[in-house]
Order: structure tokens, then C-alpha cells, then sequence
């Protein structure tokens, strides 16, 4: 089955999506005066991987809300999780995935420990663990999510970027030649449409912003993956590992 | 099963892309651009199968990335790749699609063939025009690409 379109809206900015390096990991873990509001906006980014992968997990929807928020306030807030982040100890994606994925564990098990089937005998820990194997489907929507995540906060940037320069049309090119395309599946733009639409004289002009675009957008992505790697060599790593995980060979 | 590919892959693969070389990258995005199935600049102008329009497409932005690059690095091997194209249709089909004089052509595709660093495949091209042009066996130069 063909995963639902990442819903995206660049121009949706908010405080919580804004981007989040590991200064903010580590001002929210800290006691400065900020670190409150370093943790309401890691709170808020994250949410939606954390319950990407809580949805997928076993947990019901109607819990699985309550589940997100439980574990950001005991793990992420409560336990400090940000406090034993370290990007020389590896990604904050894997340690994230890791609490969150023995948190539902925990929870389930919490759950089917006092569950009894209809016949008398008593759920087994199993049935609960079954989730997390390797290839089980929280652990891709949660890389799912991730890479939505990175995607919209780069996405973000660029078109911020382009609108400051006032290239309306870069952003606009871009966004429904590359861009909406290979989210959405919609079908890219012609370069006949775009030249119309914007007053270009030649192809020439639309495969060069296009091409522009497509390295602008590249770079504030790398950019976003480097928050969590910190390591500029890694990031051709880490975009393998994270293709590997959602599925998708890298070429 | 095979998994498909999740909506978001395509862009990430841009990074891969990329490569080491921005400028590079640059070029291998605007030939995708004129030839979907292309997997670079240089695939797709020393393929003697590529069709004259492309090439002529290929010039044409090319020269446009010569005179508004970003950068330095652009603008510098924009120049190469609109010479390379030239050198493409003058090789693979014998047609010329410039209207420079032959000394600033000769000259472009000298810089081309003498480069170490540049890729063998286009420096061989570039060679084969600049034999093509010196010795008389090119359609005269075509009408402007429309």
C-alpha cells in the first residue's frame, strides 16, 4: 500500500516547527531562562513522529493522543530525555525512537498484564512485543514522520528565503515542479505553464531556477540533518539510512 | 513484498544528488530538466543519440547559467558546458549550432580537451569538433532555437 501523502503546508509556520538544533536540545535540558520555551517547541516538533510511531504500536486511536502526551511529559520532560542526548554518542533520532519504542512497550505490557481474555487465560507479554520487530510498521512511520519533519522545516526556509528575495516565482516553480510532485504525486507543471504564468522568455530561465531551487532546497535540508548528526560527512549516511528505513533503496 | 517508496524519498535523494560538487550537481539538475532520463550533464551531451534539439536546449541553458550563476563556480562551468554543447551537436550530428566565429569556438573547445580535470568522454567530444570544424564538415550554423 502506498503510504498517504506527507501533508506539508510551508506557508503553515509556527513557533513549534521552527527548527531545532542541539543548542535547543541542550538549552531545554538545561535551567536557563529559556529552556522552558526550548522545550514547549521540541514538544511540539516532535510530536508528531512520536505519535506517528504511537499510533502504529498497538495502542488504540482514541488513547494514542494521550500516550503521545504521557510520554513527552515523563520522558522527554519528565526524565529529562534531552539531558542525556549527545551528538557524540549518535543521532537524537535513534535516541528518541529507543524511548518512545519502550515506552509503548512498557505501556502495552502494563495494559495486557491486566487484560484477560474471554476464556480466562491471560494475554501473554509477546503478543505485545510482536509489534516491534525490525520491519513492523511503527518503527517506518515513525522514520516516516522524521523525514516529513525534515522536509517541512526545510521546506520552510527555502520558501522564506525565496519570498524575502522577493522570487515569488522561484518558490512557485519549484513547489509545483519538484516539490508538490513528489510528495503528492500531482503532475509537474510545464515549463510552457510556468513561462506564462511568470513572463519568462525562454526554458532556459525555468531549468535554471528550477535547478537553483532544487540545491536551495538541498542545502536547508542537509542543514536540518545536520542538526542531528553534526557531522557534515555523516549526512550522506544518515540520508541512506534513513531511505533504508523507510523502505526506499537508495540509489 | 517491495515496499514502495514513501512521498518524501525523491527529495531526500536530492542530497545523494548533490555529491561533492555544487556547481556539478547545478549542471546534472538543468539536464534533467531538458532530458528527464538523463543522469547527468555529461551523460547526455556525450551520448551521440541525444537529439539536436536538446542539444540545442542544453546550449541555451547553459549559456544562461554562464552569464546568471549564483556563483563564480557556476558561471565557470556554465561556460564549459554551453562550449560542450556546441561540441556535442558538432560531433554527434556535424551541425553547428553557434554563430561565434570559429576562433572563439576553436578556442572554447581547446580549453575543453586540454582540461585533466574535466571528464575524458567530454574532452574527447570536444576534440572530434574542433576536427569537424577544422576540417569544413559542419552544416552552417542553424536559426536561433525558437
Amino acid at each position: 500500500m502506498r503510504d498517504k501523502p506527507i501533508s506539508i503546508s510551508p506557508g503553515d509556520s509556527t513557533a513549534g516547527s521552527s527548527r531545532t538544533d542541539w543548542r535547543a536540545i541542550f538549552d531545554a535540558a538545561s535551567s536557563s531562562a529559556t529552556a522552558s520555551q526550548s522545550r514547549d517547541a521540541i514538544a511540539q516538533r516532535y510530536w508528531p513522529v512520536i505519535n506517528a510511531f504511537v499510533r502504529r504500536s498497538g495502542v488504540t486511536i482514541a488513547e494514542a493522543d494521550d500516550v503521545t502526551q504521557a510520554f513527552i511529559a515523563d520522558v522527554v520532560l519528565g526524565r529529562n530525555l534531552l539531558a542525556s542526548a549527545d551528538p557524540d554518542r549518535g543521532r537524537f533520532r535513534s535516541l528518541l525512537l529507543t524511548a518512545v519504542r519502550n515506552f509503548c512497550l512498557d505501556h502495552l505490557r502494563r495494559c495486557t498484564a491486566t487484560t484477560r481474555k474471554p476464556d480466562g487465560w491471560v494475554v501473554e507479554l509477546g503478543d505485545a512485543a510482536e509489534c516491534f520487530d525490525d520491519t513492523s510498521s511503527p518503527e517506518r512511520a515513525f522514520q516516516v514522520a522524521w523525514v516529513a519533519m525534515l522536509i517541512q522545516s526545510a521546506a520552510q526556509a527555502v520558501r522564506a528565503r525565496a519570498l524575502a528575495a522577493s522570487r515569488e516565482a522561484h518558490w512557485d516553480i519549484f513547489d509545483r515542479r519538484v516539490f508538490q510532485p513528489a510528495l503528492t504525486g500531482a503532475t509537474p507543471v510545464t515549463t510552457e505553464a510556468f513561462m506564462r504564468q511568470w513572463s519568462l522568455t525562454s526554458p532556459a530561465q525555468v531549468a535554471n531556477i528550477v535547478a537553483r531551487m532544487k540545491r536551495g532546497f538541498t542545502a536547508a535540508l542537509m542543514a536540518e540533518l545536520g542538526n542531528y548528526d553534526d557531522d557534515g560527512e555523516s549526512v550522506a549516511a544518515e540520508v541512506r539510512s534513513l531511505l533504508a528505513s523507510t523502505g526506499t533503496a537508495a540509489p | 513484498m517491495t515496499e514502495i517508496p514513501h512521498p518524501g524519498a525523491e527529495l531526500l535523494e536530492l542530497i545523494l544528488e548533490s555529491g561533492a560538487s555544487p556547481a556539478i550537481a547545478l549542471t546534472g539538475w538543468i539536464a534533467k530538466e531538458i532530458e528527464p532520463a538523463s543522469t547527468s550533464a555529461v551523460d547526455l551531451l556525450v551520448d551521440p543519440t541525444t537529439p539536436l534539439d536538446r542539444l540545442h536546449a542544453c546550449k541555451d541553458a547553459f549559456k544562461h547559467l554562464t552569464l546568471e550563476g549564483e556563483t563564480a563556480d557556476d558561471r565557470t562551468i556554465g561556460a564549459v558546458y554551453y562550449a560542450a554543447s556546441i561540441a556535442a551537436a558538432l560531433a554527434h550530428h556535424q551541425v553547428r549550432i553557434s554563430r561565434q566565429s570559429d576562433h572563439a569556438i576553436e578556442n572554447a573547445f581547446r580549453s575543453i580537451w586540454i582540461d585533466e580535470h574535466a571528464d575524458l568522454r567530454l574532452r574527447n567530444v570536444a576534440w572530434k569538433a574542433f576536427f569537424t570544424l577544422r576540417m569544413g564538415l559542419a552544416a552552417p550554423a542553424t536559426p536561433p532555437h525558437p
